[in-house]
C-alpha cells in the first residue's frame, strides 16, 4: 500500500521531497577555499580557539592549551594542562574561560594558573559544555551540550535522539552565580553575545536560535541548515562566523528515523563505524559507504554524500549566509569547529584534519590562494 | 518465512514488469478492457454477439483515423488534417460509387488517390519546405473543410436522393467476413500491415527513427526528408481509406462528417501512450486509444446518458487520462528505479579482525606498499591483466579494448584489439588466444593475430521469469577447463556493470555460473540464482572450478570433472572483504583479490531487507549504503580451503578497487576496476619460471622462457 | 439498464395480468363488455412494449417531442427508452443498429440526412421492428411518418413571400436559408419552394444556402447576401433557432421591417416571441406538442397493427399555423425545461 501511495505521489507530486536537506547554495555555494588555505598549525586533537587583546592564539588540543603569542605560526608555547580534555575557549575580563569535559568551566589567568571553577548550575553538572563566549560587560554565556554524555560522545548524542537536554547558561566573570536562560535544547553547540540577546546554535535541530539575556524567551532565527553548526563569533566585517562540523545527508536523516536499526547499530558497532556525520579524523576500511561514494578511478567525488565535510559561513544577524567556506568531500580540512579572527584573516580550525589553517578574510584576496606575504 | 518472502518478492515482479517494454501499452490496454467489462455488466446484451458484431462494424473508421494521426505522431510532427481528409474522402467515394454509379474499385481507387494527394501536400510542405507540421496540417485542415462544405452543398440534392443497389459497395459498408464486419477485416489487415511495416520494413522503420532523433537518424544516413514526405502520404492514405469506408457504411456526407475527429484522434494517439514527442509508440496503442475513447462515448449513449453529459463526461476522462499517461511516462523511470531495487536477506556472522595487530591471516599489513606501478595514468579501469609467453602484459580498458603493453619494460602501450562492452576477466587457451568476459555482450576471443572473435553471448533462458535472461547481461570472469570447455560467471542477470553495487545492496542470487563447450558450441547454464558469481578458476587438478560469490563473501568449488562431478561445495565462507577474482599461483594455491571490505553497519543492513526496501523509497541512490568497495586486498588460499596470507595497501591509495592479480615468472601483477594502473610485486619465493599458460597448457616440466624476466624496476 | 429491467418486469405482469383477465372472464360466462374488450385488446398490445426514440440530438425541440411521449408511454404502461447522440451522425448510426440489436417493438427516429440511417431502418423492419420517421424522413419508407407536409410548408412560405414581396409589390428578391442540405426536411422544403418562386417571373432566388441549424452561420451568409442585394424583400428559412442569426443580421444592417422574414418551424417559444418583436415577419409552426401527439398516436395504431413491420406505409401529416402576433401564441408550445 505505501508503494502505491509512493507511486501516487511521485506521479502527481513528482517535485516533493518529504525529507529535504537544503542543497548548498546560495551564500552556502560549493568552493574549496579552506583546502585552499595555508597550514597554521598541526595538533593532535585540536578543539576550540580564541584570541587574546595582544593577538595571541590560544588552542585546544586534548588536556592543553597551547599558545601562540605573536599569532602566527611557529612553535606554541603551552599555555595550561588541565586534568580533563579541554574544549571551548573564550578570553574575556582578563582571563580565558576553558571548558573541561566532564568537569565544567575554568577560568585561568594569563600564567595559566586557575582563578575560578563552575561546575554545575542549577544542580546539575555542566559535563558536556560545549561553547564559552563572554561579553563587554564582563558576563560570561555557556552552553551545556547534553546532560547524558559529554563532549566526545557528540554521535552518540545525535543517534540517541534524547529529547533535549541541553542548556544556556550565563554566569558572572568570576563564574559566579549561574542562571539558566533556556533548556531543553537539542546540542546547543556555540554561543555568541549581540547587544541584549545571545546567538545560539543548535545542532541537532540544525537551528540558530536569539534567546534574550534575561532568559526572558527564545525565537528560531533561522532553520533547517545544510549542516550541523557549532560555535559562532562575531564576525569584523559584520555577522557572525559559524562552524558547520558536518553535513547532514539523507542517509544520516534516514537512520535517525529508522529506529530499530539504529538502536542495533548502537549496540553491536563500534561508533565510529556507525552511519553518521564524521569530524573526518578516523580511517577506516570498514566505514559504511555510499553509492555516489565509490571512488570512480581512484578519484573520490567532491559532490558525493559527505560523510565528514569543511564548512564556515558568515552569516548576517539573522542568520541569512552572506559567504562560506568549503573543504568538499575530496578535501582535507574537514570537521571545522572553531575559528578566530587575527588582522583580517581567519584562523580555521579543523578538527578532522587535525590542524589549524588560516587564510585571508576577503574573497578577493583569496583568488590566488595564497596569504600575501 | 521470511527468508521466503524476501526470497520470492512480489516487488521483484512488479519492478521487472515495469520495466518491459509492453508495459507502456498494457496499462492503457487494461483500462480499455475495464471499460469494456463495467459496460458489460451495466448494460444487459453489451457482450452478445450481435452487439459485439456492432461494435466491430463502428469502430474501424475512427480507429484508422487515429492510425493515420499516430502515423505523423510517430515521424515527429502531427497531421490534423485527418479529419478533413476523411470527411472529403467519404465524398469522393459516396459521389464516384452513388452519383456517378461506379464501380466500388474506382471509388477505392479515387478516396485513395485522394489522400495521397494531400498527403503529398502536406509532407511537401512539412518535409521539403520545411514548414512547422502543426501549422501546416492545420491550414490544410481549413482548406479541405471548406472545400468540403462546398462540394457538400453543391452535390446534396445529388446525394441525398442517391439510392444504389450495388452488392460489392454493400458488402463493403455491411457485409461480413465469418461474422466479422468487412471494415473491421480492413482494419485489422491495415493494422498488421501498419505494424509489420513500422517495425520491420526499412522504411516504416525510417520514420520511427526520424521521429525519436531527426539528428541522429541524419546522421544514421537515413533520408530524413523522404521518411517525412512518406509518413504524411500514409497518414493522408490511411484517413481516406477510413472515409472510404464510412462512405460504403452510412451512405451520407452530412457537415458533421468528421468535425472535431482529428481530435479524438490525437487524444487516442495520446491515451493509447505514444509519446507526442515522436518516435515512440506503436499503431496497436493507437487502437487500443481508440479504442477507449469509441468505447466510452458508445457506451455511454447506450446508457441513455445526455449528450452534453456524455461528452462533458467524455472530455473529463480524456483530461484524466492523458494527464495520468504523461506523469506516468514521464516518471516511470523514476517509479521503476523506486521498486527495481529489491533487497533479501543475507544474514552474515561477524567477520575475522583486519585489524593491524589483530593476529588473523587477515591482518592489515604493508605489503603492497612498494608495488612498482606499470602503466600509470595509460590505462583506465584495469579489471583483469594477464600475460603471455613472451611476458607482453595484456588488459582490459574501460572503453572497450585489450591493451598491450609490451615486455620488458612495458612503456609502449598499443591497443591489441577492440571489442567494444566492457571487458573484465580475462584467460588463455591453449592456441594463445586471449579470452574475455565483456560486460554487457558476453564471451569473446582475440587471436594473436588480433583478430576477434565471438565465443558466446547466451545461455539457455529461465522458464517462468518474466525478464528475458537468455542474453549475458555481465559477464564477469572466465576460466578454462582441460578439456576446453570455458567456465565463466555472469554477474547479474538483472543490473548492468553500472549498477553493481545495487545488486550487491538487492544481496539476491541474480547470476549464474555458464559453461560453453567449444566442441559442441552450446552454452548452458551450470549454476543458477548466484549471488554475484564473480571469479572463476579451475583448480590445478583440472577437477573443478573455484568460483566466488562476491555479495556472499564466499569462495565456492564446483566439481567439473572426476569422481564427484556435479558437486558442489562451500570451500571458504565468511571472508571479511568482497571476493574477486582467483588466479592460480606458482605454488599449487591461489591468489583471490578482494574488491572490498566489509562494513559491519553494511552487514546489519543486509540482515534488514525491510530497512534497505524503505532506504531505497526515501532516499536517492546516490546516497544508499553499498558495499564498501575502495579498499582491498590480496589474499592466497589452497585447496583446503585455508587462508595463507594477505597482502595490503594500507588506506589504498594505489590500489583501491583490487579485482584481479595473476602471477608471472615471479611477480605477481595487480589490476582494479577503477584504477589507473597496473602494480607489479615481486614475489621473492615464487618460482621465478612458472607461467600461467604452462601451468594449464605446459607439459609439466619447467618451459624454456622466450625471453628472461623484466629486471624489476624498483619503485620510488 | 433499470429501465430496461423495470421493462422486462413490466412485460411479465402485464401477461400475467392479461391471462388472469382472460381467465376471469371465462371463468364468469358472462358476455364481455364491449368497452372494456376494447381496453383490453388496447392494454394486451401496448402494455410492456418497449418503444427505442432516436432523435438527433435533445434540442430544444427534441425535448419538447421527447417530454409528450414519455408521459403519454408511461401513462399506457410502455417502456419508453431515449438514445441523444448529441448531433452526431456516426454515433446517431451507432444508436440506432445497437437498438435494432436490442429489438425495441417500435423505433422512433429523427433522419439527420436522407440517407444515414436509410439502410438501417430497412434492416429494423426485417427484423421486426416497426419505424416510425418524425418530420425528418429518409430514403426508406417505414412503417409510419409523422410530421409537416413538408413540400407545402415550402409552398405556402414561398407563397406569402411572393404575395409580399411579387408583382411589383417589392423587389422579389428572395435569400432561402436552408437547414442541413441533405435532411429531407430542409431539401424538401428548399426544392417546393424554390419551385413555386421561380414559376412566378417577378420573383428571383439570389440565394439558397444550407447553414446546418446553426444560427451563426445564418447570420453570415444573410450579411453577405445584403451586401450583394441591399434590396432584398424577403428570407425563407426551414427552421426558427437557425433564422434568429440572419433576423439579428437584418437588424444589424438596419433593415429590419423592410426585409420579410417568413419562417418554417416547429414552435417553440422563442419563435413566437421573435414574432412578437417583430424580428421575424411570420411564423409556420408546425407545432411539435402537438405533433408529438401524433407521434403517440401513430406508435399507438402500429401497436395495435397485427401485420408484420414494415406492411403498412402510414403517414400522419400535420397541420400548420401561421403565427404573426401575439394572438397566435397558441401555437407555440411553453418551454419545458
Amino acid at each position: 500500500m505505501s508503494l502505491m501511495r509512493e507511486i501516487a505521489e511521485r506521479i502527481f507530486f513528482p517535485n516533493r521531497d518529504p525529507h529535504a536537506i537544503p542543497v548548498l547554495d546560495g551564500g552556502f555555494s560549493p568552493n574549496g577555499r579552506l583546502d585552499e588555505a595555508t597550514t597554521f598549525a598541526e595538533l593532535d586533537a585540536p578543539d576550540a580557539l580564541t584570541t587574546d587583546p595582544e593577538g595571541a592564539i590560544y588552542v585546544s588540543s586534548g588536556n592543553r592549551i597551547y599558545r601562540y603569542s605573536t599569532g602566527t605560526p611557529g612553535s606554541p608555547t603551552q599555555f595550561a594542562e588541565c586534568e580533563a580534555p579541554v574544549g571551548a575557549l573564550s578570553f574575556g575580563n582578563g582571563l580565558i574561560y576553558a571548558a573541561l569535559a566532564g568537569v565544567g568551566v575554568v577560568a585561568l589567568d594569563r600564567d595559566g594558573a586557575e582563578q575560578a571553577r563552575l561546575t554545575e548550575a542549577d544542580g546539575a553538572p555542566l559535563g558536556c559544555v560545549t561553547a564559552l563566549a563572554t561579553d563587554a560587560g564582563g558576563e560570561v554565556f555557556l552552553t551545556d551540550g547534553s546532560q547524558t554524555v559529554g563532549p566526545q560522545d557528540w554521535l552518540r548524542d545525535l543517534m540517541q535522539k534524547h529529547r533535549g537536554s541541553g542548556r544556556v547558561i550565563a554566569c558572572d566573570s568570576g563564574l559566579c552565580q549561574p542562571r539558566v536562560l533556556h533548556r531543553g535544547l537539542r546540542w546547543p553547540a556555540g554561543v555568541v553575545a549581540d547587544g541584549d540577546r545571545l546567538l545560539v546554535t543548535e545542532a541537532w535541530a540544525h537551528r540558530l536560535l536569539c534567546i534574550a539575556r534575561d532568559g526572558s524567551g527564545m525565537q528560531v532565527l533561522q532553520k533547517n541548515f545544510t549542516g550541523y553548526p557549532s560555535r559562532i563569533r562575531a564576525a569584523s566585517e559584520g555577522g557572525f562566523w559559524i562552524a558547520f562540523f558536518a553535513l547532514r545527508t539523507q542517509l544520516t536523516e534516514f537512520v535517525l528515523r529508522e529506529d530499530a536499526f539504529r538502536t542495533r547499530m548502537m549496540m553491536e558497532i563500534a561508533p565510529e563505524l556507525w552511519i553518521g556525520p564524521s569530524m573526518g579524523d578516523h580511517f577506516d576500511y570498514r566505514e559504511p559507504t555510499q553509492v555516489g561514494r565509490i571512488k570512480k578511478l581512484g578519484i573520490q567525488k567532491p559532490w558525493a554524500p559527505p560523510r565528514s565535510y569543511g564548512l564556515i559561513a558568515r552569516v548576517t544577524a539573522e542568520g541569512e549566509a552572506i559567504e562560506s567556506l568549503h573543504s568538499r568531500v575530496s578535501g582535507m580540512t574537514h570537521g571545522i569547529t572553531d575559528m578566530v579572527e587575527r588582522d583580517r584573516r581567519l584562523i580555521v580550525l579543523s578538527k578532522g584534519g587535525r590542524k589549524l589553517v588560516w587564510l585571508p578574510m576577503t574573497p578577493e584576496n583569496t583568488e590566488t590562494g595564497r596569504i600575501p606575504a | 518465512m521470511r527468508r521466503l518472502w524476501y526470497r520470492i518478492s512480489p516487488q521483484l515482479l512488479i519492478g521487472e514488469l515495469l520495466e518491459k517494454r509492453w508495459m507502456e501499452p498494457a496499462v492503457p490496454f487494461l483500462l480499455m478492457c475495464a471499460i469494456f467489462l463495467a459496460f458489460v455488466v451495466a448494460i444487459p446484451d453489451y457482450g452478445s454477439i450481435q452487439q459485439l458484431q456492432q461494435l466491430m462494424r463502428s469502430f474501424p473508421e475512427q480507429a484508422l483515423v487515429a492510425m493515420a494521426m499516430a502515423l505523423s505522431i510517430l515521424s515527429g510532427g502531427i497531421d490534423l488534417s485527418v479529419g478533413a481528409v476523411f470527411a472529403m474522402a467519404n465524398f469522393i467515394a459516396l459521389y464516384l460509387a452513388m452519383v456517378l454509379e461506379l464501380p466500388v474499385s474506382v471509388a477505392f481507387a479515387g478516396a485513395l488517390a485522394w489522400g495521397a494527394l494531400i498527403g503529398a501536400a502536406n509532407g511537401g510542405l512539412i518535409a521539403y519546405a520545411k514548414t512547422r507540421p502543426f501549422l501546416t496540417t492545420m491550414v490544410v485542415l481549413i482548406v479541405v473543410r471548406a472545400f468540403y462544405e462546398l462540394v457538400t452543398v453543391a452535390y446534396a440534392t445529388d446525394l441525398a436522393s442517391a439510392y444504389v443497389d450495388n452488392a460489392a459497395w454493400d458488402f463493403v459498408g455491411i457485409g461480413d467476413l465469418l461474422g466479422v464486419p468487412v471494415n473491421m477485416v480492413c482494419l485489422l489487415a491495415v493494422a498488421f500491415a501498419a505494424h509489420f511495416f513500422l517495425t520491420r520494413v526499412k522504411p516504416g522503420v525510417h520514420i520511427m527513427a526520424v521521429g525519436s532523433s531527426r539528428k541522429a537518424a541524419r546522421h544514421a544516413g537515413i533520408n530524413v526528408r523522404l521518411s517525412l514526405f512518406l509518413a504524411y502520404v500514409l497518414s493522408g492514405m490511411l484517413a481516406s481509406f477510413a472515409g472510404f469506408l464510412y462512405a460504403a457504411r452510412q451512405n451520407s456526407a452530412g457537415t458533421d462528417t468528421g468535425v472535431g475527429w482529428e481530435v479524438n484522434a490525437l487524444a487516442a494517439a495520446v491515451v493509447g501512450g505514444i509519446s507526442l514527442a515522436g518516435g515512440r509508440g506503436s499503431t496497436s496503442r493507437a487502437l487500443i486509444g481508440a479504442a477507449i475513447i469509441f468505447l466510452l462515448i458508445n457506451g455511454l449513449v447506450q446508457l441513455g446518458t445526455h449528450g452534453s453529459l456524455t461528452t462533458a463526461s467524455i472530455g473529463f476522462l480524456l483530461l484524466l487520462a492523458v494527464g495520468f499517461n504523461v506523469k506516468f511516462v514521464k516518471h516511470k523511470s523514476k517509479i521503476l528505479q523506486k521498486i527495481y531495487v529489491s533487497p533479501t536477506l543475507v544474514d552474515f556472522t561477524p567477520p575475522p579482525s583486519i585489524a593491524r595487530d589483530s593476529g588473523t591471516v587477515f591482518a592489515e599489513n604493508d605489503r603492497l606498499l612498494d608495488v612498482e606501478p606499470i602503466a600509470l595514468g595509460k590505462i583506465e579501469g584495469p579489471e583483469d591483466v594477464i600475460l603471455d609467453r613472451n611476458d607482453n602484459l595484456y588488459t582490459v580498458n574501460r572503453n572497450g579494448s585489450i591493451i598491450r603493453f609490451l615486455a620488458p619494460d612495458y612503456e609502449i602501450r598499443e591497443e591489441f584489439a577492440r571489442i567494444g562492452g566492457r571487458p573484465l576477466g580475462l584467460a588463455m587457451d591453449k592456441d594463445e588466444n586471449i579470452l574475455a568476459c565483456v560486460a554487457g555482450m558476453g564471451v569473446y576471443g582475440v587471436r594473436p593475430d588480433r583478430s576477434v572473435f565471438k565465443v558466446t553471448d547466451e545461455t539457455t533462458r529461465s522458464r517462468f521469469r518474466l525478464k528475458d535472461d537468455s542474453r549475458l547481461l555481465l559477464a564477469d570472469d572466465l576460466d578454462v577447463a582441460p578439456d576446453g570447455r570455458i567456465f565463466f560467471s555472469d554477474a547479474s542477470t538483472r543490473y548492468d556493470l553500472a549498477d553493481w553495487a545495487l545488486d550487491g545492496f538487492e544481496g539476491r542470487g541474480n547470476g549464474r555460473l555458464v559453461c560453453h563447450d567449444p566442441r559442441s558450441g552450446k552454452t548452458s547454464t551450470v549454476l543458477k540464482n548466484l549471488a554475484f558469481p564473480n571469479g572463476v578458476c579451475v583448480a590445478h587438478d583440472g577437477q573443478s572450478v573455484y568460483w566466488v560469490s562476491t555479495w556472499l563473501c564466499r569462495i565456492y568449488r564446483y566439481w567439473i570433472d572426476g569422481p564427484r562431478k556435479g558437486a558442489l561445495e562451500v570451500l571458504v565462507d565468511n571472508l571479511p572483504g568482497f571476493p574477486d577474482n582467483i588466479n592460480r599461483a606458482s605454488d599449487g594455491t591461489y591468489w583471490l583479490a578482494l574488491v572490498g571490505l566489509r562494513s559491519p553497519v553494511y552487514d546489519l543492513a543486509m540482515a534488514d531487507p525491510s530497512f534497505r526496501v524503505r532506504m531505497v523509497k526515501q532516499i536517492p541512490p546516490d546516497e544508499w549504503l553499498c558495499p564498501g568497495i575502495n579498499y582491498g586486498c590480496v589474499l592466497k588460499f589452497n585447496d583446503k580451503g585455508e587462508i595463507l596470507e594477505s597482502l595490503w595497501d594500507p588506506g589504498a591509495t594505489n590500489h583501491p578497487t583490487i579485482t584481479s592479480m595473476r602471477e608471472h615468472k615471479g611477480y605477481l601483477y595487480i589490476g582494479g576496476l577503477e584504477n589507473n594502473r597496473i602494480g607489479r610485486l615481486p614475489l621473492p619465493d615464487a618460482d621465478p619460471g612458472w607461467t600461467s599458460w604452462d601451468s594449464y597448457y605446459g607439459d609439466g616440466t619447467t618451459p624454456a622462457a622466450v625471453t628472461a624476466p623484466a629486471p624489476a624496476r624498483k619503485a620510488g | 439498464m433499470r429501465k430496461l429491467l423495470t421493462g422486462a418486469m413490466g412485460r411479465t405482469l402485464a401477461a400475467a395480468l392479461t391471462a388472469g383477465a382472460v381467465a376471469l372472464s371465462a371463468g364468469s360466462g358472462q358476455a364481455a363488455d364491449p368497452r372494456s374488450e376494447l381496453m383490453d385488446k388496447f392494454q394486451a398490445a401496448t402494455e410492456g412494449k418497449t418503444i427505442a426514440w432516436v432523435p438527433i440530438w435533445l434540442g430544444v425541440l427534441e425535448s419538447e417531442w421527447t417530454r409528450v411521449m414519455k408521459s403519454n408511454f408511461e401513462d399506457h404502461g410502455i417502456n419508453f427508452v431515449v438514445r441523444d447522440p448529441n448531433f452526431k451522425s456516426d454515433i446517431q448510426l451507432q444508436a440506432v443498429s445497437t437498438l435494432i440489436n436490442e429489438k425495441p417493438d417500435i423505433l422512433i427516429v429523427q433522419n439527420p440526412t436522407t440517407t444515414l440511417l436509410a439502410r438501417e431502418l430497412k434492416r429494423a423492419m426485417r427484423e421486426g421492428i416497426k419505424v416510425i420517421q418524425v418530420n425528418m424522413a429518409s430514403n426508406t419508407l417505414t412503417d409510419a411518418y409523422v410530421g409537416a407536409d413538408v413540400p407545402r410548408m415550402g409552398r405556402m412560405l414561398a407563397q406569402e413571400a411572393i404575395d409580399t414581396c411579387g408583382g411589383g409589390k417589392g423587389s422579389g428578391k428572395v435569400a432561402i436559408l436552408q437547414g442541413e442540405a441533405t435532411a429531407a426536411y430542409s431539401l424538401d422544403m428548399t426544392v417546393a419552394a424554390t419551385e413555386l418562386l421561380e414559376s412566378d417571373a417577378s420573383m428571383s432566388v439570389v440565394s439558397s444556402q444550407p447553414v446546418n441549424w446553426d444560427a451563426n452561420k445564418a447570420s453570415e451568409i444573410t450579411t453577405n447576401v445584403l451586401q450583394q442585394n441591399p434590396d432584398l424583400c424577403a428570407i425563407l428559412s426551414v427552421w426558427g433557432p437557425q433564422t434568429a442569426g440572419a433576423a439579428q443580421a437584418v437588424k444589424n444592417a438596419g433593415l429590419q421591417g423592410k426585409v420579410n422574414i417568413f419562417v418554417a418551424s416547429d414552435g417553440q417559444p422563442a419563435d413566437c416571441e421573435m414574432v412578437e418583436k417583430g424580428l421575424y415577419t411570420k411564423n409556420l409552426s408546425y407545432t411539435a406538442d402537438r405533433q408529438a401527439n401524433q407521434i403517440v398516436a401513430a406508435a399507438l395504431a402500429l401497436l395495435q397493427d397485427d401485420r408484420p413491420a414494415g406492411s403498412a406505409q402510414y403517414a400522419f401529416y400535420t397541420t400548420n399555423y401561421w403565427v404573426s402576433g401575439p394572438e397566435d401564441r397558441e401555437y407555440c408550445f411553453a418551454a419545458s425545461n
